[in-house]
């Protein structure tokens, strides 16, 4: 067969080139159809179907319009020149580029005698981020209760979308556990408290070296200080213990710390005079200071100093401080601060913190409070009183006004309990947790609001659009602020969501997008898996796994706080490394022990994502690169130009590997293409892929492999050839109005919860066009995203039938 | 750091479906008083699946028929040979995409369709009747096989010991009243939520009401859960007399294996239920003698020799384990008969080459109940879908479904002894 025909995958996409020429649906007669008749349907006609794919139905342009996915998949196929397969007869290069040119305008046409459909999505269930994010929101504890779960759903490559989140009945089950978990920690009736945990003194991080560590502890020297994060559940009274002994006179390689000495135990004097104290501190907030009597690491499983402080429910820093005694006067203190090293030590050999022991003095969630304080009282009928309570959690747990009719059925449940002989907090509790299994709670229910009426199309509700956006960018639900202009029906106003768009962005709980969009976007969340051969890859550790991912975790962080151009993304000359990181890169002036900062890339061969380490050993195999996967990558996840799946019964590259053992890897995967149905798609990924083969299979730099010179330049079809990373990373980025549409479409799914459809690409058009003249910055395309008409708008259920 | 909820929760017997009133084991075992007996013969039916595939040359014979040879694995289960039938060149039409086949494995739905309904909840739905789970989902190391009708994952018992605990554990000196009035609570609870959400339906799209209602069927099932608890809480939990599995390092897959096949054992032994689905797998290295490789990679052994005795060694000590299952089941006598030749056992694995990731010519394996066993039944692959094999095991089991999947008829050259 002449190579001629094999074109390769078409890399450049026409259709936003030719988007603004009419389309007229009756030129497919002559563009496509006679195509199909003499190429396709000898094996995909109705009565045979190979493949299950029968074209033979979908003939006419308007069968072709409303049934677009066959379509779709003719299309990438022809784009792939991967059919017709090998052996048949195959369409001359200028009539199947005609038909791809006219079926990739075809296949995103809208009606423009008709109203743009946003499309409407499918009632979702709140995933597990959202579900542990949500309870975390509407009552102010941080207790991870989702985590225990079974795993979501995962479509369009996130694990948010309404058509595949599913539930099951032991889902249901782990509901009605976690809810009855949750109201026992929420009115404190749990048998224990809820957190009971320590760290042993070592694994504390320290601002001086502490001295004499062992298995017991380790010793604090003057204006040492120890630090550790612990994460509490719920706001209330805690007890921290310490367990920890002084050294008045201290020597090093004190032996009494050691192994052997420990066998025999210590007295310890109770009427001893302590020797050096403790501050505690819960974040920068004092707990309290400590005076410690001597020991050792053996007897401070003895010295347990307690104390009790309030604090709100999430991640805390823990600190223990060295202090002198409190009888030292400055002279004395000045003095010590001479020779420090001989002054009095602070050993710590654990911490214990336990709680809540009480919510005490702690602010509680509006949600909580009322649940756990609101109670009949003279003036406050136990009805009133339950209603209160109900209203306070139902009012944010279903993220709108409870209705009279529901509040009425709460309350008729809550009297029902009350006869079957609860008392009032218990049928209460009965009755939250029946809101908290609610599909009203556990699922979003956008479309309930709308209106009746005839229209096909309606604006979404101000209250589902404040969830829409608040799960969007928080992955949880939305809060009083927006609760507030959703109750004012002003949220809708372009300007009003712009607004919050960038207030949510900045709040901590945005972090929760770029986690989830990045995380599953980029595939960053897969990181952690990734397994590489030690034998091969000396220098990889776990240790260089997370570097590698925090790097790229920062370095998109960056990217929305900054709102810097999305093709950064690609072409970033800086990036975020620590100095572990920055020796691995080769890169010079970082100390080895800096933690991480923002270092410029300049004169070094990496720019972009597609350089850092995290995502090249995402894309290779544990013992070698892969130029196909890391080709395959790019395509699908930068350019949204998915590679049709791989015929069936294709040898393995090892086993031409296996066949002529000394050829390069590059040499090997030539041959291992010789087929012709194979090279179409994998002349273009293996060549990108080849353009990164400088880097090896976890992202170091290599200039050989195995003694043969890398050999990073590649052409792509249409005559573009490279040389370098450099070279191939900016012929990608000249494509930018791809990489933002497709990265826009990919915002849109996210933020949807649905996959795009045709029509969308009206919303992407605009997205791209408002963002353009200011370089595609990053939060301009979410806030457009959040303003587009799919976003904002739904088709109601006269238009039920899939567009 | 993560918070550690060490409390108890009331509704924990959801999980754990109610309090033991320690019968002595024997004692119950020995009068075999389960329901075993409520039925002449009680179908068990087991399905386990190596998601990685099994290496073909080592399972299946060259030779068809009665008289093949034995290949490496099938010489591990020579004992019983003439108790199981292996069978190679059937597939799920319609089902690809390498890994993305896994959790079609006992549907056998081609891709295209929404996955539902694997063969182990569908039997469950009549053989769980009599016990007190109507299935098992265990795992060594895989679980995304079971499906409900409406087609939610049934997620496995990933640790077995919880599993064990599930089936065996006591729950002290657990007061029967008080368990009792939480089963009414939560019955009451359930009840609200059906009739309280139900006016969501009217307003709800076709699509979101197809959501709602597996939320509804959830809660149902859930709902029925309860009522079967509330009724087995009259009943003792058996008492096995073994000691809960001891905690094991996750790379230790034999251990798991032989904990689940234990478990597994227990179960059908005590009647506890009679489907149990579980898969082999792990994706990392794995504590194997011999074995440096993780066993995903393995599977990619890209014919490489090094890579393929290391990958038989992961998959024969999962066939040593099966040995000792089916001498286990073999060994327990109930009426006239024994376990085995009531269980109808279904290994198989949704790939038929873990080295280039085909979804074609599975291997399967089926040991046990009542079939005419013995032989190595080839078929052309690509003509017969493995749904026909399910279909045959629907109706060993007495059950009368005129399809299963994608099946076109039951499995010809099978016969029921």
């Amino acid at each position: 067969m002449p190579r001629a025909l094999f074109t390769g995958f078409v890399f450049l996409s026409v259709c936003s080139a030719l988007a603004a020429e009419p389309f007229r649906a009756a030129e497919f007669d002559q563009k496509v159809l006679p195509m199909v008749e003499r190429y396709c349907l000898g094996c995909h006609d109705a009565a045979t179907a190979e493949g299950d794919f029968d074209l033979e139905s979908f003939l006419t342009p308007a069968a072709m319009l409303a049934n677009r996915k066959p379509w779709e998949k003719v299309l990438k196929q022809l784009k792939a020149g991967a059919m017709p397969p090998d052996g048949k007869k195959r369409p001359a290069v200028a009539e199947r580029e005609s038909a791809i040119a006219w079926l990739e305008r075809a296949l995103v046409h809208v009606d423009p005698s008709k109203p743009v459909p946003p499309g409407r999505v499918t009632a979702r269930r709140l995933n597990r981020t959202e579900y542990n994010y949500t309870i975390r929101d509407l009552f102010g504890v941080s207790l991870k209760l989702a985590d225990e779960f079974a795993g979501d759903d995962v479509g369009y490559g996130f694990d948010n979308i309404g058509d595949v989140l599913s539930i099951s009945p032991l889902r249901m089950e782990q509901y009605l556990n976690a809810a009855e978990q949750l109201t026992a920690i929420l009115l404190g009736k749990t048998d224990a408290p809820p957190y009971d945990e320590f760290s042993e003194g070592v694994f504390f991080q320290f601002n001086k070296k502490p001295r004499n560590p062992s298995d017991r502890g380790w010793e604090v020297v003057p204006e040492g200080q120890l630090w550790l994060d612990f994460e509490l559940p719920v706001p209330g009274e805690y007890e921290i213990k310490l367990y920890a002994w002084g050294v008045e006179k201290p020597e090093e390689k004190d032996r009494s710390n050691n192994e052997r000495w420990l066998e025999k135990d210590y007295p310890l004097d109770p009427k001893a005079r302590p020797v050096v104290e403790a501050t505690l501190l819960c974040d920068d907030q004092l707990i309290g200071h400590v005076p410690v009597q001597p020991g050792n690491g053996t007897t401070a499983s003895r010295q347990i100093y307690t104390l009790r402080f309030t604090a709100q429910a999430g991640v805390h820093t823990i600190r223990v401080h060295h202090r002198f005694p409190r009888e030292f006067t400055a002279e004395q203190i000045a003095a010590h601060l001479e020779k420090p090293l001989l002054a009095p030590r602070l050993g710590v050999r654990r911490v214990a913190l336990r709680g809540p022991l009480q919510f005490g003095a702690a602010k509680l969630a509006p949600a909580h409070e009322a649940l756990l304080k609101t109670r009949p009282a003279s003036g406050l009928s136990e009805s009133a009183a339950a209603g209160n309570i109900l209203r306070a959690i139902g009012d944010r747990a279903f993220r709108r006004p409870l209705k009279a009719d529901e509040l009425r059925d709460l309350l008729r449940f809550v009297e029902t309990r009350r006869s079957a002989g609860d008392d009032f907090e218990r049928a209460v509790e009965l009755a939250v947790q029946t809101m908290l299994v609610s599909p009203k709670f556990l699922f979003r229910l956008d479309n309930v609001e709308l209106p009746p009426g005839k229209d096909d199309i309606a604006p979404l509700g101000d209250y589902a659009l404040a969830s829409r956006l608040s799960y969007f960018l928080t992955a949880s639900m939305p809060d009083d602020t927006l609760l507030d202009l959703a109750a004012k029906g002003t949220l809708h106003e372009p300007q009003t969501l712009a607004a919050q768009v960038e207030r949510l962005l900045a709040d901590p709980r945005g972090a929760a997008f770029t986690e989830a969009f990045f995380g599953q976007w980029l595939g960053l969340r897969k990181v952690p898996e990734v397994t590489m051969d030690r034998g091969t890859f000396k220098t990889f550790s776990t240790e260089l796994k997370d570097d590698l991912r925090r790097e790229t975790t920062m370095f998109v962080e960056s990217i929305v706080r900054e709102n810097r151009p999305a093709l950064e993304l690609l072409t970033a000359d800086y990036s975020f490394l620590n100095g572990r990181l920055a020796a691995f890169y080769g890169i010079a002036g970082v100390d080895r022990k800096a933690e991480f900062q923002r270092v410029s890339l300049q004169g070094t061969p990496r720019q972009g994502v597609l350089t850092h380490g995290s995502l090249l050993m995402l894309t290779s195999y544990p013992n070698r690169t892969s130029p196909t996967r890391r080709g395959a990558w790019i395509l699908e996840t930068i350019l949204g130009e998915e590679p049709p799946p791989p015929p069936p019964n294709v040898p393995e590259l090892e086993q031409t590997r296996a066949a002529a053992p000394n050829l390069s890897l590059r040499e090997q995967l030539v041959q291992h293409r010789v087929n012709p149905t194979c090279i179409s798609c994998h002349r273009t990924m293996d060549a990108i892929g080849f353009g990164l083969e400088n880097f090896d299979g976890i992202g170091k730099w290599r200039d050989a492999d195995q003694g043969r010179p890398i050999d990073a330049s590649g052409d792509l079809p249409g005559g573009k050839a490279f040389k370098s990373p450099q070279e191939l990373i900016g012929i990608l980025a000249r494509r930018d109005e791809d990489f933002v549409r497709h990265l826009s479409s990919k915002l849109l799914t996210f933020a949807l919860g649905r996959g795009v459809e045709y029509y969308d690409r009206v919303a992407l058009d605009e997205i791209v066009r408002q963002t353009k003249p200011d370089g595609f910055r990053f939060r301009d395309l979410v806030r457009e995203v959040a303003i587009s008409r799919p976003f904002r708008f739904t088709q109601t259920q006269n238009s039920d039938s899939k567009p | 750091m993560n918070p550690n909820l060490a409390f108890s929760t009331r509704r924990h017997f959801l999980r754990g479906v109610g309090i033991t009133l320690s019968l002595p084991w024997l004692e119950s075992m020995g009068g075999i008083l389960h329901a075993a007996d409520a039925e002449k013969e009680p179908r068990r039916l087991l399905l386990v699946c190596l998601p990685l595939g099994i290496f073909r040359d080592a399972l299946i014979p060259k030779q068809t028929g009665i008289g093949y040879e034995a290949t490496e694995y099938l010489s591990a289960l020579q004992d019983f040979r003439d108790q199981f039938t292996v069978i190679s060149g059937l597939e799920h039409p319609g089902v690809g995409g390498g890994h993305a086949s896994q959790p079609r494995i006992f549907t056998g739905l081609p891709s295209a369709e929404r996955n539902r309904r694997s063969l182990d909840q569908h039997v469950a739905a009549v053989l769980g009747q009599h016990t007190r789970f109507d299935t098992l989902t265990l795992s060594a190391g895989a679980n995304d096989f079971s499906w409900t009708d409406s087609g939610s994952m049934v997620p496995a018992e990933k640790n077995v010991g919880d599993a064990f605990a599930k089936l065996f554990a006591e729950e002290g000196a657990t007061n029967k009243t008080k368990v009792l009035r939480e089963i009414g609570r939560g019955k009451s609870i359930l009840d609200f939520v059906l009739d309280e959400a139900s006016d969501l339906r009217p307003r709800l799209s076709k699509r979101d009401q197809d959501k709602l209602e597996e939320y509804f069927e959830s809660v149902r099932a859930t709902e029925k859960r309860l009522v079967k608890s509330e009724e087995w809480m009259h009943t003792p939990k058996p008492q096995v007399g073994v000691k809960a599995p001891a905690p094991f390092a996750p790379d230790e897959i034999i251990t798991n294996m032989r904990n689940v096949c234990d478990l597994t054992y227990l179960a059908f032994k005590t009647d506890s239920t009679r489907v149990i689905t579980f898969g082999y797998f792990r994706q990392d290295t794995v504590a194997v003698p011999g074995v440096k490789v993780g066993y995903h990679n393995l599977s990619h052994h890209g014919q490489d020799e090094g890579n393929i005795a290391q990958l038989k060694r992961v998959e024969r000590a999962f066939f040593d384990e099966l040995k000792t299952l089916l001498t286990n089941l073999k060994n327990a006598k109930e009426g006239d008969s024994n376990l085995l030749a009531r269980t109808t056992i279904v290994v198989t694995s949704n790939l038929g080459s873990g080295s280039s990731h085909s979804n074609k010519d599975l291997p399967v394996l089926l040991a046990g109940g009542r079939f005419q066993h013995g032989q190595h039944l080839a078929l052309a692959p690509g003509a017969v879908p493995l749904s026909n094999l399910y279909l045959s095991v629907l109706h060993q089991l007495g059950m009368d479904d005129k399809s299963f999947g994608a099946s076109t008829g039951t499995l010809k050259g099978l016969e029921l002894a």
